[in-house]
């Protein structure tokens, strides 16, 4: 039996030898994931920051302790929600 | 009342952001996956484990031109040849899948089963019901696969997905379904790119926090204990019978994991209104879903249903439609009232936006790079070309400022580009509906629906498919069950 033959015979039986080269596999490709998505997240986070930075960035904050209401022409009451993003 | 109205038009605005929230929240999640995994199965994988008989269960209605191919790619699949088989129930089919399965029978012997209902076209589920009666009554089988007639599984798969059974909680497991088509057109690719985010990036977010949304039905294995536990048969009464399957098992008390690495290819839908008949039975499938479990989803100690995390996503999935139209209404309120500060607003909602669209590309990326670099351009046009001009709008403050001060009075008005800003969420799904509707035969329809398609984005087309699926369920229409065409076209590690 070939070297090959013998591999393709092997990988037919899910026995101990298969199931550590998957898990090996699995790790492998896991952490990859892992590192990939870490370093991805940071990305966005420094493109966040640096667009927040440059672009001044005021409008994004909601506070809606500091919502005002204010009179208008009609006498009336109105929420000023202009308040609630400064 | 206007005070309400107003403080209600800014609380619809920033609910309108949860569902954008909830995605990062899940793409996060992703995170936690490498340490979950990897110690599930280093915990219960072992040498002694004895792998189980499997039956694949192939459901088959005129499926002639694909079953050849997937059949014989079943049998060769790398797992003990002795304990695996294959069971294809034709439902009344029309075409030559009698020959077919003779044929494949001449080859491969008892190891194919070809299984003929005389009456058929009741649906999927009735079909693979009919297999369950059969594989379920003998005593050899120990496991099912149920899968679809075009749906390729590379070498490892089952064996991949069947080793998880060593731990005797799982009750059934996934695996991850690339969209194969070969060559790829922008409507398969976008679906690749769609199931890159929404399969390998968004079931391992439901590994981590442990109650699955559904089983992938073109790829899912389970025990026969646990089919037998759920009373042998699979749900025929809604039109998501594998998110029932899913439920069920999980409400039993089993678990349900996602395998990442057991990869199979799939033919998905190469026109929109193909994508948009296979998705409104989704979704009509799962606010039916959603009616029948409501009870169990909001109780967060019956059951892992109940998990608050699963119960937010499953809902703000189902609501993000009607929160973008309301998001448009409240956006167009506060617009034409004074100091309404709807341009702030609107920049709000679409830097969040902004932020978990690059999350998403990023998240593709790293889960599935090849998907990624093949899919690229439908991933950087998934939310339509007006809507990325919003997003990227949205970082300068002056350009959103100036909707409403463009008269030079900030109280004016919303002027028509103003207000074009403000609908835009709600008309991008009506666009996205255009898209469906002109789509036919001919150059002419063909260009201008894929146009309309990239001017409105696949995630508005997928949030118009929702308030359909929405509209259909409240005039209670029949539960017609319409197949997907499947042409042949999907190839194992598609690279195009």
């Amino acid at each position: 039996m070939s070297e090959r033959q013998h591999d393709r015979e092997a990988d037919t039986v899910p026995g101990e030898c298969l199931q550590d080269r998957l898990y090996v596999e699995d790790q492998k490709s896991e952490t990859k994931v892992f590192w990939k998505l870490v370093v991805g997240l940071l990305l966005v986070i420094a493109a966040v920051a640096a667009t927040a930075v440059a672009g001044g960035d005021n409008a994004s904050t909601v506070v809606p302790a500091s919502t005002s209401v204010e009179q208008s022409d009609d006498g009336k009451s109105h929420p000023n929600p202009r308040r609630w993003l400064e | 009342m206007t005070d309400w109205v107003a403080y209600a038009a800014v609380g619809v605005i920033v609910a309108a952001t949860v569902p954008l929230i909830v995605a990062a929240y899940q793409i996060l999640l992703v995170l936690g996956h490498k340490r979950i995994y990897l110690r599930h199965l280093s915990g219960y994988l072992n040498g002694s484990y004895t792998f189980p008989n499997v039956t694949i269960l192939v459901p088959a209605w005129n499926e002639a031109d694909v079953l050849a191919a997937s059949v014989t790619r079943l049998c060769e699949l790398k797992y003990p040849s002795h304990q695996l088989r294959v069971c294809v129930v034709d439902d009344a089919s029309t075409d030559a899948t009698g020959e077919v399965m003779a044929d494949l029978r001449a080859v491969h012997g008892d190891r194919v089963i070809h299984l003929r209902r005389e009456h058929g076209g009741q649906g999927k589920a009735h079909t693979l019901n009919a297999g369950l009666d059969l594989i379920l009554n003998d005593q050899w089988s120990q496991a099912v696969l149920i899968t679809d007639a075009d749906v390729l599984f590379t070498d490892n798969a089952v064996t991949k997905m069947a080793r998880h059974f060593a731990d005797p909680s799982i009750g059934a497991v996934t695996a991850y379904i690339k969209e194969g088509s070969q060559p790829g057109t922008w409507m398969t690719k976008s679906v690749r790119y769609e199931y890159a985010s929404a399969q390998a990036a968004a079931r391992r977010g439901y590994n981590v926090i442990g109650t699955h949304a559904c089983l992938a039905g073109g790829a899912q294995l389970h025990t026969c204990d646990n089919l037998r536990q759920l009373g042998g048969h699979i749900d025929t009464t809604t039109l998501a019978e594998d998110t029932v399957t899913t439920f069920n098992t999980q409400l039993a008390g089993r678990r349900v994991i996602f395998e990442p690495n057991a990869l199979v290819y799939a033919e998905e839908p190469n026109s929109i209104r193909a994508l948009w008949g296979q998705r409104l039975r989704w979704a009509r499938g799962n606010l039916q879903v959603t009616a029948k479990y409501f009870p169990t989803l909001m109780n967060p100690f019956k059951s892992r249903l109940g998990n608050p995390a699963f119960t937010i996503t499953w809902f703000s999935v189902l609501a993000q439609p009607f929160l973008m139209i309301a998001a448009s209404l409240a956006l167009l309120y506060l617009a034409l009232v004074p100091g309404g500060q709807a341009p702030s607003l609107l920049r709000y909602l679409w830097l969040t936006a902004f932020v978990v669209y690059l999350l998403v590309l990023v998240v593709v990326f790293a889960v599935d790079t090849t998907t990624f670099k093949q899919t690229w351009k439908q991933g950087v046009a998934y939310p339509g070309v007006v809507n990325l001009a919003l997003m990227l709008a949205a970082i300068r403050p002056s350009v959103f400022a100036g909707l409403q001060d463009v008269t030079g009075d900030p109280d004016a008005p919303a002027t028509a580009v103003a207000l074009f800003a403000y609908t835009w969420l709600a008309v991008a799904m009506v666009v996205a509906w255009l898209a469906k509707q002109v789509e036919g035969p001919g150059r002419f329809r063909h260009a201008l629906s894929r146009f309309l398609l990239v001017i409105a984005g696949y995630g508005p087309l997928l949030c118009a498919v929702g308030i359909a699926a929405a509209a259909k369920q409240l005039r209670r229409a029949d539960n017609t069950w319409t197949k997907t065409e499947k042409t042949g076209r999907v190839q194992l590690g598609a690279q195009q």
